[in-house]
């Protein structure tokens, strides 16, 4: 029951790049990767900026070694790259892989491809695009792709899937029902959400500004971020990069897609992993935000780590003005930030602050800098009021 | 583990499990899931908002937790894993049809299966773990492995646990069971009696 999970690889494909070093690279020097539309077809394209992956699905596929005319979905290409990128930094041998659990997060699957077809009547084809588009065949790709052959499953808990899938893959850890566990998320852009989310009038057309005064809404984004989960017991020598030593989840039971003013579930969730963790409050060096910038969210959380952490409370940030709100697998792309920041001792700054809420009154840093981190909190808070926090620890 | 209650909705008809709760002779889900609400006098203007399949799944938990004692349980100690094989299809191509004018917002709210546990949740003040699954078909394993996980690793005294699905409106199929962690209760919760109970 007790066995120790430590991180010992991560993978990432956002806005920011391609891989790890791309992505901290571009956090430590404040470059966001939101940028004007340019590879999703849709009408809205000059209403809306996005944190769009920069390559089209043609280059993925070439990088991956995946041939031009193969049908495949965007969700599936990225989570490809990004778990190649984990398991190839954890070293895992092909018996290794062959034997690894992947726990996969997605809102989309391959809806990107499903909202292509113009005609279901004459759509040549029709069964091979439709056998793409449930959630699931994301995660199965996956495996199938990298030779996982162990337990395989799919979370679907909106923008707290990634999230909730690592939790659970520390859980099949800890019990014994597996020794390693490949877990993140994944989730393309599509014309489905982005048209879903401008009809709930929480997209920004501007920038988006988390925890500022003046925030709108959010910009959508895309990618993958998958870490993998190794028993310390198991774990190969100095491999550890950081102990994922707490997690949680809790439901807010508010409203269908709004927070509760006071963020009761955000609370309750960041409460429950430190208490898994063993830690307290005063014991946390830093929490990656969910941050998305709609002035519903960021009020609610603000509030609930003021109530939560006091006027001491640690520093914060979300990096979603840099990678936009990636759904399904913010989660995974920011586990791999919070791990960084332990790794690289350091603190990444938001974007676009200039003045806190009136009420919360608390203000996010708005510099990157070398700090001294021991324990990061990432929150990932999803429609339905399901709210995840996980806890990285410093080795 | 074990069942304290369980509920099945198909074919308009609502059973607990000892005995048949409510048949209609309209097949249709709306209308008989409508004509159920009334009949129990349930006021939960809400109701009305939700798709399909959040009626459905609403409805079967409304009748799970009746003459449960819900006090003996705080709002963090119970929890939920649902799981379904349609995600949430049928309202995906509703909205996806709206976009062609102008996307329905509400419609769009219920394209995350995971939002019927939040109805649940708001409804019935639940505030402990919630996941949702997608599979292929009924897969009594994963949600006793999971049931039994939230056990292990958390203060959870009760899980709600379901299979619900919305084809279209004469073919849906809900079974929900309330599961204690305690030692008492109408059946174990095994794998077994979640595949075999039946109405």
């Amino acid at each position: 029951m007790s066995r120790k999970v430590v991180v010992t690889g991560l993978g990432i494909v956002s806005a920011l790049g391609l891989g790890v070093e791309q992505n901290i690279h571009a956090l430590q020097n404040g470059q966001t990767g939101i940028a004007p539309i340019k590879y999703l077809q849709t009408r809205l394209r000059d209403q809306f900026v996005l944190g769009e992956v920069k390559y089209s699905n043609t280059e993925l596929k070439s990088n991956i070694g995946i041939g031009e005319d193969e049908l495949i979905s965007r969700t599936s290409l990225l989570g490809i790259l990004a778990v190649q990128e984990a398991t190839n930094m954890a070293d895992l041998t092909v018996d290794e892989l062959k034997t690894c659990a992947l726990v996969s997060g997605t809102t989309v699957g391959g809806m990107d491809l499903t909202e292509q077809i113009a005609d279901f009547e004459s759509e040549e084809n029709l069964h091979e695009i439709l056998n793409l588009h449930p959630c699931g065949d994301s995660t199965e790709k996956i495996a199938s792709y990298l030779g996982v052959e162990g337990f395989v499953t799919t979370y679907s808990t909106a923008c707290s899937s990634a999230a909730n899938a690592i939790m659970m893959g520390a859980r099949l850890i800890k019990s014994g029902r597996a020794d390693r566990v490949i877990a993140g998320g994944t989730d393309a852009l599509a014309c489905f959400t982005l048209n879903g989310f401008n009809s709930l009038l929480i997209l920004d057309s501007e920038y988006c500004r988390p925890f500022d005064r003046s925030r709108a809404g959010l910009n959508l984004g895309e990618g993958a971020g998958f870490i993998v989960l190794e028993a310390e017991d198991i774990a190969k020598p100095n491999k550890a990069l950081a102990v994922l030593s707490g997690y949680a989840n809790a439901n807010d039971a508010h409203h269908q897609t709004a927070s509760s003013p006071e963020g009761i579930g955000a609370s309750l969730s960041m409460q429950k992993a430190m208490e898994v963790a063993g830690l307290k409050c005063a014991d946390i060096s830093y929490i990656n935000a969910h941050g998305t910038g709609t002035p519903n969210n960021d009020s609610s959380e603000a509030k609930a780590i003021r109530n939560l952490f006091g006027e001491n409370h640690p520093a914060f940030s979300s990096t979603k003005a840099f990678t936009g709100h990636t759904l399904g697998a913010c989660g995974g792309i920011e586990s791999v930030f919070s791990i960084m920041a332990i790794q690289n001792q350091e603190l990444y700054a938001g974007l676009n602050f200039s003045e806190a809420d009136e009420d919360s009154n608390i203000v996010p840093i708005d510099q990157y800098a070398k700090s001294e981190i021991k324990h990061v909190l990432s929150n990932s808070f999803g429609f339905g009021g399901n709210n995840s926090s996980l806890i990285f620890s410093k080795i | 583990m074990h069942i304290l209650k369980y509920c099945f909705v198909s074919d308009a008809e609502i059973s607990d499990g000892s005995k048949i709760l409510f048949k209609s002779n309209d097949k249709d889900l709306k209308s008989f899931l409508k004509e159920f609400y009334k009949s129990e006098k349930l006021e939960y203007p809400k109701f009305y908002k939700m798709d399909a399949q959040c009626k459905l799944a609403f409805i079967a938990a409304e009748v799970l937790f009746r003459d449960v004692v819900r006090e003996q349980y705080k709002n963090e100690e119970i929890a939920m894993i649902f799981a379904n094989s349609e995600s949430t299809l049928a309202t995906d191509m509703s909205y996806w049809e709206s976009t062609k004018d102008i996307a329905s917002p509400a419609l769009f709210v219920y394209t995350l299966p995971n939002i019927l546990m939040g109805e649940i949740a708001i409804k019935n003040k639940i505030k402990g773990e919630n996941y949702f699954f997608v599979s292929e078909n009924f897969d009594a394993q994963l949600l006793h492995q999971q049931t039994e996980i939230v056990f292990q690793n958390t203060t959870t005294k009760l899980v709600v646990v379901g299979w619900v699905n919305y084809e279209s409106e004469t073919n849906y199929f809900a079974k929900l069971f309330l599961v204690s962690k305690s030692e008492i209760g109408l059946f174990p919760f095994t794998i077994d009696n979640i595949n075999n109970l039946n109405k």
